[in-house]
Order: C-alpha cells, then structure tokens, then sequence
C-alpha cells in the first residue's frame, strides 16, 4: 500500500507530465496554425499574381483586337497575349496546388479555357479585321475575365 | 508502319507555335497539321504529342491543329484518343480545350450528315 508521500510524489509527477504533454500539444497546434496560415499566405499571393495576369492579359487582347497599329505592333500584342496566357495557366496550376494544401476549390480549368480562346481564338490571323468595342470577341473577352476574376476574388477570401 | 512516335513541337516544329492557317505564318496550326501530324500518323500507329517548352498557345492554333486532323482525317473521337496522346506537363487544360475541339468537329460532322 502506497504511503502519503509517495502519493504526493507521484501527484506531482502526473502533475508535471501533464503540464509537459499540455505545452507539447500547444506547441504542436501552433506550428500547425502557422503552418496553414503560411500557405493560405502563399495562395492568395498567387491568387493575387494570376488576378494581376488576367487584368494584362484583357488589355493585350484588347489592344490587339481594338487597335489601329502595324503588322508589327500587332504581331508584338499577339505574343503578349500567348505569353500571358501561358503564365496565367501556370499560376493556376500553382493555386490549385496551394487550394487543396488548404482544402478549398480551386479555380476550373473551363474558365481558364474560355478566357484563352476568347483571347486567342482569333489571334495571328493574316486576314485580320479591326473590330470595334461591341463586337462579340471584345464583349467575350470581358466576360469571361470578368467570370476568372470573380473566382478568383471568391478564392482570395476564402483563403483570408 | 511504326508502332509509335514521338513529336515535341518545340523541338520539331516551332518554339512560338502561333496562327490558324498557312497564311497566318510557317508555325500556324494548319502547318503543323498537314506537314507534322498527319505525316506522323502515316508512320506511326500512334503519336505522342508533347506541347512543354513552348512560348504558349493560341486556341487558334489548337483548333486548326487537331480539330484540322479531325476534319481533314474524319476521325472519331475513340480514334484519336486511341492514335493520339497529347502531354503537357506545363499546362494540363491545353489538353482539355484540344479534346473539346475534337469533339466540337466530331459534332460538327455528325450533324451535317444527319
């Protein structure tokens, strides 16, 4: 049968062994909640950078398709608009790594697809034709930029 | 007939692939179509298309590329599936707009025979 003092002693060592294990799970929690915060922060950078993408991208595409300039400007718009294209797609990957890393949707690839071919379905043709501001392929453009900022905005927050 | 090939169009065609029709330039999607894809599958059972390191695309170019073989070849969608793997480490929804170019054309033709 155990005496006072070895109860005593082994209350204050469950004591402290409780003490220890509670620090080493708030410890853990921690760097976990610093862990997500991090990536939350790495995602809405990204968000931010492919938002930035697709405000560059529409006034390429816009230019190229509003403009009045030579074959070599227009040229010139064209490759912006395939290379910012292409970088917009590659941030997208990069979100939605960083969405499921943080468990929330990314952005689908339809919307990306219909911003590109509405940026670039009619691009580097030869036979080029001017078209004015309420022509369907500037109206498309804005459209479904306007639909690629929306979710990208909705995805922004939600990863605030 | 070979049982595979393997056409990078970077490498073997154009770094800056751009334009739908010959006359929009020597890197258009027709261009490639006619002077590297079909070539290809008259060679090759089947051909794996590799889209990585290029400056990007223009759904221009995709369109006439493969929604092009689809109508210059008349193939079906299981065909192409079946005789054409497309790789794009780099950006995986090129991949998702060229099948639904095919499909567009598949449709396309469906419904002008019907």
């Amino acid at each position: 049968m155990a005496s006072g003092s070895d109860l005593l002693v082994h209350g204050a060592l469950g004591a402290a062994i409780w003490q220890l294990l509670k620090m080493a799970g708030s410890a853990l929690m921690k760097r976990r909640s610093d862990s997500g915060a991090d990536k939350r922060k790495v995602l809405r950078d990204e968000v931010s950078k492919a938002s930035q993408l697709v405000h560059a991208c529409l006034d390429a595409a816009v230019a190229y398709y509003t403009s009045e300039c030579d074959a070599a400007k227009r040229s010139e718009l064209a490759r912006t608009v395939r290379h910012q294209v292409q970088l917009l797609a590659s941030s997208n990957q990069r979100i939605n790594v960083g969405a499921r890393a943080t468990g929330k949707t990314g952005i689908e690839a339809r919307m990306l697809i219909a911003f590109r071919q509405a940026a670039t379905l009619d691009l580097d043709s030869a036979t080029f034709v001017e078209v004015g501001h309420d022509h369907a392929r500037v109206a498309s453009l804005y459209r479904t930029a306007h639909d690629l900022q929306l979710s990208l905005t909705a995805l922004l927050y939600s990863a605030t | 007939m070979n049982q595979s090939m393997t056409l990078n169009i970077a490498k073997d065609f154009s770094r800056e692939p751009a334009g739908r029709y010959v006359a929009d330039g020597s890197a258009s999607g027709e261009v490639f179509c006619d002077k590297h894809l079909i070539p290809a599958l008259k060679r090759a059972e089947v051909v794996t298309v590799v889209l990585d390191g290029t400056e990007g695309y223009g759904s221009s170019f995709l369109e006439e590329a493969f929604g092009g073989l689809v109508r210059r070849l008349g193939l079906a969608e299981s065909e192409f599936s079946r005789r054409i793997k497309l790789i794009s480490d780099d950006d995986p929804t090129l991949i998702e707009e060229i099948l639904g170019y095919v499909r567009e054309e598949v449709h396309r033709r469906r419904a002008h025979a019907g």
